[in-house]
């Protein structure tokens, strides 16, 4: 077991330097003009000249991805450019806000889902079943943004139960935080909804199907005791790797939402550095989502193979 | 990549050999005889015929019809009401198809394509370069794929709407590579792989014209299951401004364009909405069906 | 005329009067100067109020009445909605919703109005030399910033040195240089300009706003203000700030313009319109800075919200390249300005909500403006003509421009407009940072970015107290903004003695003629000013928007 945690720990290392490089990568194929880009449009042409002069913006390609690189191991993401400000100072309460959200919508969305994935396969084939996959299909396929518009229109401007921004102001306490993280939230829940359901839903069909369900049936086991003890476990084994994935979108896959509903998250804060092409500030806040989904997935990887005799005892690699 | 299955549920490797014409129309009937499906592929050809012929559907020209009254709610006049231009919405609805129709199949033949022919060659070849690309894969994987657009877009300087099409296309490919790769895994041992190779014939034709007809079958399915989240993508990414721009009709670019009116004016961004969310629903509903004809 | 008055005339023209005072002095007994255009020139040449009470009086006019304001009850804090921004440094402010922040606790010389007089603020009083090529302020004095000091001359010599220093977006340079600007005395500020300039109070106002006045010892290092804590002189002081984001403002008692009623001020920062305006209409915030009249428009006759519209100088470029492509003929360019039925386009796209333009930068409230220059109209017989004359029957060109605001339903209805005309107008809509990015990135940015080299481009300008800034940057030569490439050396050189004369009648001659040189050579198509706009909760009191996007809160109340 810990064998096979130290190789997936490797594995994440080697994807996270893989990942560094193509960030860095991708940034540079844009050299851009870093004193216009922090002066901006009006500014005249002597200025930015100065500017360009005083930050010195011309060193070979190989020399800047190592001061990155080796900045990044040392905990020091850059700097923004129009903001001049550390990269961090920026990322750390963005965030903190997405992690915010993610468990949120996380507490909300799991529960919920696992349960109607559960209710429609053990009632397979009925109409509970159809009615749930149908609407897990449709709530699926709008854009989160098309779903969040919809929800802000009802709970947020035509009944005003909910507030239609995201973003609590300073120093609210913890209940006030999380009202107004609900529109968001029940958002995110409704678009994943379908997807978690489907593959809790597959999954417990395969496993009230499969020998050691009825094996436990023909012991003359209840019921409830069968579907608790035996099938829940295997029946949440592929909806574990599921939500892990889910998780490091919701982390830093919510441009979108963020956007829609202004909280100040990660995924905003990468679009607006996209938009100003404020590069540093771009490529950290980058790696710094693929770094969550990286520990994510880990910890999703240990938490299954922990689960899974197969993987426990090592006979399936 | 881990022990985990793959970020998304990749149907399992369909070990279909050789097909005989029969058992390809045979599939087909079934398919037309899913409801669903056929509820599906009527949606899309009306999408499809408004996106060929707006000229035959609209009743106003979605462009230039700018003289009607402006900000009217929905009415039997203007059934989807009128924007704040003076615009017929329903007219703007209909004509609106036609981008999207256009680049997300686009986006997904580009990733099919690139991502066949990348799994073609790390299930072939195996060993480092099998390695290596798929650590790459996984790299890349760890972004969300909205990240990944905004990086790409961005690095490449344009958002028209080809470049969000390449964007798609080449955020694709991983995916679809790994599936395919898993196909040609198993067909890589049968004999007729063998017998090629004994033959002498050089890799690229064994991969192509030996392997790659007998892993249509995941292909399709993947194209399909793409193109529900290609239309998604090129949505959300167009909603945030990277993509057409207003006033394009184009749907995402509408409700782009108004939703800040959406109290008090909804019917602006509603319509829109609803018409992303159908097409959606039915290229949804054709890619299940077509994924439970072909594991049958 | 009673004796008293004539008596404090002559005694001013005797003594405190200069030549140009006396100049206007006379223009306006002779009748030459209206009563509005008199406030404008005399407040711009620093006349006290006195005085210019004494003027009307001599010849026969009401005196001035001082608005009472309404009544507001002290105490709450507003919640103020800005677009998210960029640097809040003063040097480098090249946006709105990072100068409305940073013009809180920040203030300026003098104040451009929006009737477009400059009035005192932290300097009360100011005087040229006899060709205006040399400025004397007065300062205010007990001017209290932020951490206690009093605000003097040295700690307005020492910013004006920063915002001509290297990488400044002032744009002051051009105009002084850092060893033109002195202190002569605790309360006296000398400018030293490289060329006469009548106007140069102006440049000293909110509208160039970078140039906020701060102490002496953190204006010394560019770059130092927001870390220190954004120490002004304005009605509040900052609390904290977390950048790009909010920020909350506290109360600054020893205000000079008096206790503000306000206790604090909490900013939000929003990214893309929408947000802000949902949370305007949720009662999240009590004050957006600035909605498009579109966005406004429903907040209008609702009872829980206020309204407010401004007419201001603001307005949108359609500039075409007089140089090369399909556009060069000046003929072909009169033939779109033509096709535009400039009252319907702005009831469509503005709702109404500003004012037709005559294709040159001079905005009917400028007293510049001559009033007897003929309105251009919608003409499309005429434009059709111009154009076969010119052998352009098959015109075709591409609009670019950016997604804000109105811009692409301004280029549409000009694209439906030229279509009556037989021109086929395709539009391309950039985003923002194509739009006013070098293409490509890395290129020389004059050389290669759209909004300045593409055929035809459609650009919005900010307000200004005056039409200097239009003028030498876009229609100069010399102009870094010139997006249509006009070089004209006529209307170079009558545009060079606008900029020197300080008085009005040459001034007046100068915009005429300019006015019709534009007019036949149309290198730019401005169809119309746009009025500011912007909506409030209506428990706000008093609150009257600044066409650049300040906030000015000093006296606004909450119900």
């Amino acid at each position: 077991m810990t064998r096979f945690i130290l190789k997936r720990i490797g594995l994440a290392l080697i994807t996270l330097f893989l990942l560094s490089v193509i960030v860095f990568a991708i940034s540079t194929i844009l050299p851009g003009n870093v004193g216009r880009s922090v002066l901006g449009p009006f500014a005249t042409q002597e200025s930015v000249d100065a500017l360009n002069e005083q930050l010195g913006t011309n060193r070979p390609i190989i020399e800047q991805y190592w001061d990155w690189a080796s900045g990044l191991v040392q905990g020091d993401l850059g700097t923004s450019l129009t903001l001049q400000v550390p990269a961090w100072d920026l990322l750390q309460p963005a965030l903190e806000n997405s992690l915010k959200l993610a468990l949120v919508a996380f507490l909300i969305c799991v529960p919920v889902s696992i349960v109607g994935g559960v209710i429609a396969g053990l009632r397979y084939g009925g109409i509970t079943d159809k009615g749930i996959t149908i609407a897990g299909i449709s709530f699926a396929a709008m854009p989160e943004f098309v779903t969040g518009i919809i929800l802000i229109l009802i709970f947020g401007i035509w009944l005003g139960w909910l507030p239609v921004t995201a973003q609590a102001p300073e120093g609210s306490n913890l209940l006030t935080q999380v009202k107004y993280l609900l529109l968001p939230a029940l958002t995110l829940t409704l678009v994943l909804f379908g997807y978690i359901a489907r593959i809790t839903r597959a999954g417990m069909i395969d496993a009230l199907d499969s020998d050691y369900t009825r094996t436990a049936y023909l012991k003359g086991l209840p019921s409830s005791v069968v579907v608790r003890k035996h099938v829940l476990r295997n029946a949440l084994l592929p909806t574990i790797a599921v939500v892990a994935v889910q998780v490091g979108y919701l982390v830093g896959g919510l441009v979108a939402v963020e956007v829609l509903f202004n909280y100040q998250g990660i995924g905003l804060l990468i679009y607006e550095s996209a938009r100003e092409k404020d590069l540093p500030l771009l490529t950290a806040g980058v790696l710094v989502v693929g770094i969550v989904y990286l520990i994510v997935t880990l910890i999703a990887d240990i938490l299954y193979a922990m689960l899974n005799p197969r993987i426990r005892f090592g006979t399936a690699e | 990549m881990s022990a985990v299955a793959a970020p998304e549920p990749t149907p399992t490797p369909v070990t279909a050999r050789s097909e005989s014409r029969a058992a390809r129309s045979e599939r087909l009937r079934l398919l037309l005889r899913t409801p669903t499906v056929l509820i599906g592929v009527l949606v899309i050809g009306f999408w499809v015929f408004c996106a060929l012929f707006p000229g035959i559907v609209c009743p106003y020209n979605p462009i230039f019809d700018n003289q009607l009254p402006t900000s009217e709610p929905p009415s039997w006049a203007y059934p989807f009401g009128t924007d704040t231009n003076g615009r017929d919405v329903f007219s703007r609805v209909l004509a609106g198809s036609r981008s999207v129709l256009l680049i997300a199949p686009a986006a997904v033949i580009i990733g099919t394509v690139l991502g066949t022919t990348l799994g073609l060659i790390t299930g072939y070849f195996r060993g480092v370069v099998d390695d290596v690309t798929g650590r790459f894969i996984d790299a890349v994987l760890a972004l969300p794929l909205i990240v990944t657009a905004i990086l790409i877009v961005t690095a490449v300087g344009s958002s028209s709407r080809w470049v969000v099409a390449l964007t798609i296309g080449l955020i694709f490919t991983p995916v679809i590579s790994r599936t395919v790769r898993a196909a040609v895994l198993a067909e890589a041992e049968l004999d007729y792989v063998q017998a090629a190779r004994l033959r002498g014939e050089r890799p690229p034709y064994i991969m192509f014209s030996e392997i790659l007809p007998n892993v249509l079958a995941p292909i399709v399915v993947e194209f399909t299951v793409r193109l529900g989240y290609a239309i998604f993508a090129v949505a959300t990414l167009t909603f945030i401004g990277f993509g057409v721009q207003p006033p394009s009709p184009d749907w995402a670019a509408q409700i782009n364009q108004y939703y800040t009116f959406i109290d008090p004016y909804w019917w602006m961004t509603l319509f829109p909405a609803l018409a992303i969310a159908s097409l959606v629903v039915s290229v949804n509903l054709v890619a299940d069906g077509v994924r439970e004809v072909y594991e049958r | 005329m009673d004796r008293n008055t004539r008596r404090t005339v002559e005694e001013y023209r005797g003594t405190d009067a200069g030549s140009l005072e006396n100049n206007l002095i006379d223009e306006l007994v002779n009748g030459e100067l209206d009563r509005q255009e008199f406030l404008q020139r005399a407040t711009m040449f620093g006349l006290s109020v006195g005085a210019i009470g004494a003027l009307l009086r001599y010849v026969g006019e009401p005196e001035l009445a001082f608005a009472a304001s309404e009544a507001v009850r002290a105490g709450g804090t507003i919640r103020v909605g800005l677009p998210a921004g960029g640097s809040l440094e003063p040097y480098l402010l090249n946006d709105g919703g990072a100068l409305a922040l940073a013009g809180i606790p920040g203030e300026y010389l003098t104040f451009t109005n929006p009737q477009a007089k400059v009035v005192p603020w932290l300097a009360t009083g100011w005087k040229p030399n006899k060709d205006a090529s040399v400025w004397t302020f007065q300062l205010r004095k007990g001017v209290k910033f932020h951490n206690g000091k009093e605000m003097t001359s040295a700690d307005v010599v020492a910013s004006m040195k920063q915002y001509v220093g290297k990488g400044s977006n002032a744009g002051l340079s051009p105009f002084f240089d850092a060893s033109g600007v002195s202190a002569a005395g605790k309360y006296t500020v000398v400018f030293r300009l490289k060329a006469p300039l009548g106007a140069f109070p102006y440049l000293m106002s909110q509208t160039t706003y970078q140039a906020i006045i701060q102490p002496a010892s953190i204006a010394a290092t560019p770059g130092a203000w927001v870390k220190s804590g954004m120490i002004g002189t304005g009605a509040f002081k900052l609390k904290s700030l977390v950048e790009k984001r909010s920020a909350e403002l506290v109360r600054h008692t020893a205000y000079w313009g008096g206790r503000p009623p306000l206790d604090g001020v909490k900013v939000t920062y929003f990214t893309g319109s929408a947000p802000l305006v949902l949370a305007l209409r949720g009662g999240q915030i009590d004050l957006a800075m600035q909605l498009s009249p579109q966005e406004a428009q429903p907040f209008k006759n609702n009872s829980k919200f206020k309204y407010y519209a401004q007419p201001t100088s603001a307005h949108r470029q359609l500039c075409m390249r007089t140089d090369q492509g399909v556009l060069r003929d000046a003929r072909v360019r009169r033939a779109v300005a033509l096709a535009i039925n400039r009252p319907q386009q702005l009831g469509k796209v503005m709702l109404g909500a500003g004012e037709i333009g005559n294709d040159t930068p001079f905005w009917k409230q400028f007293a510049s403006t001559d009033p007897s220059i003929n309105q251009r109209k919608q003409n499309i017989q005429l434009a059709k003509a111009l154009l076969k004359a010119a052998n352009a029957e098959n015109l075709k060109f591409n609009i670019t421009t950016w997604n804000f605001l109105d811009h692409t339903d301004h280029a549409a209805s000009i694209q439906a407009y030229a279509r009556e005309a037989g021109i086929e107008v395709g539009l391309e809509v950039m985003d923002v940072s194509k739009y006013y990015d070098s293409e490509p990135a890395g290129a020389d940015y004059a050389t290669t970015t759209p909004w300045l080299n593409r055929t035809c481009s459609l650009t919005e300008y900010g307000w200004r107290g005056v039409p200097n800034l239009y003028l030498s940057r876009c229609y100069m030569a010399t102009g870094d903004w010139n997006a249509s490439h006009y070089k004209n050396p006529k209307f170079d050189a009558i545009s060079k003695t606008y900029l020197e004369a300080p008085d009005l009648p040459t001034q007046r001659k100068a915009t005429k003629q300019m006015s019709g040189i534009l007019l036949q050579d149309t290198p730019v198509i401005t169809d119309y000013f746009i009025n500011y706009t912007t909506a409030s909760s209506s428990k706000v009191k008093n609150y009257v928007p600044e066409g650049i996007s300040h906030v000015r809160l000093a006296k606004v109340g909450l119900a």
